[in-house]
């Protein structure tokens, strides 16, 4: 069965080249363009995999995590997180917030598609 | 009776030289009974007893004969004191006075004759008077000594008077000592003098040099400086010395040494004169306020005025007054530091004005003030670094913008960045159809200038934040052949692309150390990458041994090498040899410069050995923590 993965992510750009590279993979991919959609989004669509980015112009990705953790519906969907940030303020408010991964970006790609697809198949 | 001059009471030079005239009288007057010096001696300690009390200004001694005994008398005035002295404390003065001059085998006569009325209105002071008997000679005897001796006396005392004068210069106290001379002696109107002087020559009016001549050295710190002379006009008979006296003869002898002293003086007292000079001259130079201070942190000199006061008016105030409250505190444990350590310290104040938004900052050098191994006081040298304060300010926030600047720059050049990369890949990777090989070609380039560009992000962000001190370092204990090994691996298929062999020496023998494994992997990866760049045949080594404490890590290579001219250019920034070649080779001209800080940062030290055409090697030694012996 095809796995779902929601993108939340501002820039479009890279949404773009991150959507082919992921249907190319197999993967069905969503998008969430900002964080203020992105809940209900992920409540709605129900994907197997989030990919977020952190620091997005419209809302504060760890904020966006935090409320996908208290949603029953959402809470046990893994999350990688992408960002441009690697304070130890972020990292730590990630990982306490269960992140599977964190890639600083630009992420390498193949490892972030390596850890997808170990994600994946965890789960 | 003679005047032995009044001596002001100051300070124990004073005592000092009462004691020389006392002690020269004595011996000129020959006394048996008592010694001279022992006279001298005892004399001075009455004196500086008096002068202990404290109620004293000026003491007159008087050398003669009073109710039939010979001896010093002595006339202390006391300064105008206040009525807080009770008369039972000054009889218990005077009382003691009594006894302790007693007890020395002298007397005190009228201890206080004129003590003042009983109402005790101590405005006009007191006069104490004492005597110290020299001998008990009988009158006829001691007249007859008495005015013989006399004038010879009068002479040298009155020489001396005028040689303790501070004031005058020598020369004019030569010239007018000189006409002292001829009365001292036995036929004063056929008899001329000279003092000869560092050439010059101080003479009586009636000055001629005859046969009939006396005369003795004047000498200073053993050598003779001068002289001085006495010519009889005309021949007298006498049997000692041709017409002079046996007297006459002691009696120039001790006006030469007089002489030597006074001179010796007054070079001291130049030489003082000129050292304060000096001091004044370098005090109104320097731009610093330079303030002393005694223990109870009063103001005892300041090297110039300050605003809003002079120098009189700042001089006796507490150094409290003229600085803000909130400082008091610090200054106060400064001080005490000071004094107790006697070390110097440095204290920086910021002062604002009332009524200025300028912020004046010094930089104050406080250090102690020692007398015969004590301290007694302080020196402060105030620096003015406002200016200097203003200008690190500006640095500082120079520093913080560009630093800020470059993370934004960078991090926003990442992402944009990010999207190229990928859009490259995917097309490259044939993700969006199929490309000819022109098509590859062009897209290969691509693909290599954006992985360069991606470095050079790196590399900024990664030197900024090196230079802002914002690298943490993780330090562990590591084997440093593991870490090398590391390297090896992931590298070795670059130098292989090239033909180049790649190989390490690993050493076992070298105990782990503490690194942080990221960045030592980050240098070397620079520095075998930097290898394989520039060789374009031969072999590249990476190799460690231990030595002493530290343990030195080379990596060699077979290629161009680098000339001598560009070998401190090496570790700087932005500084990027043959740029040309440089750029070809995809450089980011940071590379070195973040190895030197990442080594340094371990307390480490990193350099490069060369001769071009000949290869290159660059060395890094890391120092092994020193273990506790179990």
């Amino acid at each position: 069965m095809t796995k779902t993965i929601l993108i939340i992510d501002d820039d479009e750009d890279w949404v773009q080249m991150l959507s082919m590279r992921l249907q190319h993979e197999g993967y069905q991919v969503e998008v969430a363009f900002d964080a203020i959609n992105a809940v209900s989004q992920t409540i709605k669509l129900k994907p197997d995999l989030v990919l977020l980015d952190i620091r997005m112009p419209s809302g504060d990705g760890i904020g966006v995590l935090d409320n996908l953790r208290r949603n029953v519906d959402t809470f046990n969907i893994p999350v990688i997180a992408l960002t441009a940030l690697s304070d130890k303020q972020t990292v730590e408010a990630m990982v306490e917030l269960g992140v599977s991964e964190y890639f600083v970006k630009p992420a390498d790609r193949s490892k972030l598609l390596e850890k997808i697809e170990e994600v994946l198949i965890k789960k | 009776m003679i005047g032995l001059g009044e001596i002001p009471v100051k300070q124990d030079t004073s005592i000092v030289e009462s004691r020389n005239k006392i002690r020269l009288l004595a011996e000129d007057l020959n006394f048996d009974s008592i010694s001279s010096t022992r006279l001298a001696t005892i004399t001075s300690e009455l004196i500086r007893k008096m002068i202990k009390t404290g109620y004293y200004s000026t003491i007159n001694v008087e050398l003669g004969l009073k109710n039939n005994v010979f001896g010093l008398f002595l006339r202390f005035t006391s300064k105008q004191i206040s009525s807080a002295v009770s008369i039972k404390t000054l009889e218990s003065i005077f009382d003691s006075v009594k006894t302790s001059q007693t007890e020395q085998g002298l007397e005190c006569v009228e201890a206080f004759k004129s003590l003042p009325d009983p109402n005790f209105e101590l405005t006009q002071g007191f006069v104490t008077e004492g005597r110290e008997i020299i001998g008990r000679l009988t009158r006829d005897e001691l007249h007859q000594n008495v005015t013989k001796r006399a004038k010879e006396l009068n002479c040298l005392n009155e020489a001396l008077i005028l040689m303790a004068e501070v004031d005058p210069s020598l020369e004019e106290v030569f010239l007018r000592v000189v006409n002292l001379i001829p009365p001292g002696w036995q036929y004063p109107d056929i008899a001329c003098a000279r003092i000869i002087y560092d050439g010059g020559r101080f003479e009586t009016d009636n000055f001629t040099e005859t046969a009939w001549k006396q005369s003795a050295d004047i000498i200073t710190a053993g050598e003779k400086v001068g002289s001085v002379e006495v010519y009889y006009l005309e021949e007298k008979p006498q049997d000692y010395e041709g017409p002079f006296l046996k007297e006459e003869r002691d009696l120039i002898d001790a006006l030469a040494r007089e002489m030597g002293k006074f001179v010796e003086r007054k070079q001291a007292e130049d030489l003082l004169r000129e050292s304060q000079e000096k001091m004044r001259s370098i005090f109104q130079t320097v731009p610093d306020i330079i303030l002393n201070l005694d223990c109870e942190s009063i103001i005892t000199f300041i090297n110039r005025a300050v605003p809003g006061s002079t120098v009189e008016e700042v001089i006796g105030t507490s150094i409290y007054n003229h600085i803000p409250p909130e400082y008091h505190q610090v200054y106060r444990n400064t001080l005490e530091e000071v004094m107790a350590k006697g070390e110097i310290t440095e204290l920086e104040t910021s002062i604002t004005p009332a009524g200025s938004d300028v912020t004046m900052w010094n930089l104050n050098r406080i250090g102690p003030v020692t007398k015969d191994g004590q301290i007694i006081g302080v020196t402060i040298a105030s620096t003015d670094i406002t200016e200097r304060k203003r200008l690190e300010e500006e640095l500082k926030s120079d520093t913080e913008m560009k630093s800020k600047f470059t993370s934004m720059v960078s991090h926003e050049l990442r992402s944009p960045l990010g999207v190229i990369k990928e859009g490259i890949n995917i097309v490259l990777e044939g993700l969006a159809g199929d490309i000819n090989n022109e098509q590859k070609d062009l897209l290969d380039t691509a693909k290599r200038n954006t992985d360069r560009l991606g470095r050079l992000i790196n590399n900024v962000l990664d030197f900024q934040k090196m230079e802002s001190g914002k690298m943490g370092f993780d330090i562990l204990e590591n084997d440093i052949n593991e870490v090398v090994l590391e390297v090896n691996k992931a590298m070795s298929l670059s130098a292989k692309e090239k033909g180049l062999d790649l190989a390490v020496d690993v050493d076992n023998s070298i105990p782990k150390i503490g690194l942080d494994r990221d960045k030592i992997i980050q240098v070397l990866t620079n520095l075998v990458s930097n290898a394989i760049k520039y060789t374009e045949k031969g072999n590249i080594t990476i190799s460690m041994k231990q030595e002493d404490n530290t343990v030195h890590v080379i990596v060699r290579d077979t290629g161009t090498g680098i000339k001598a001219e560009d070998m401190q250019k090496l570790f700087q920034a932005f500084e990027r040899l043959d740029s040309g070649i440089g750029r070809k080779k995809g450089g980011t001209g940071l590379g070195l410069a973040i190895s030197k800080e990442i080594i340094l940062a371990h307390k480490g030290k990193i350099w490069a050995e060369s001769e071009a055409g000949k290869g290159s090697s660059f060395h890094f030694i890391l120092p092994i923590k020193e273990r506790r012996s179990a």
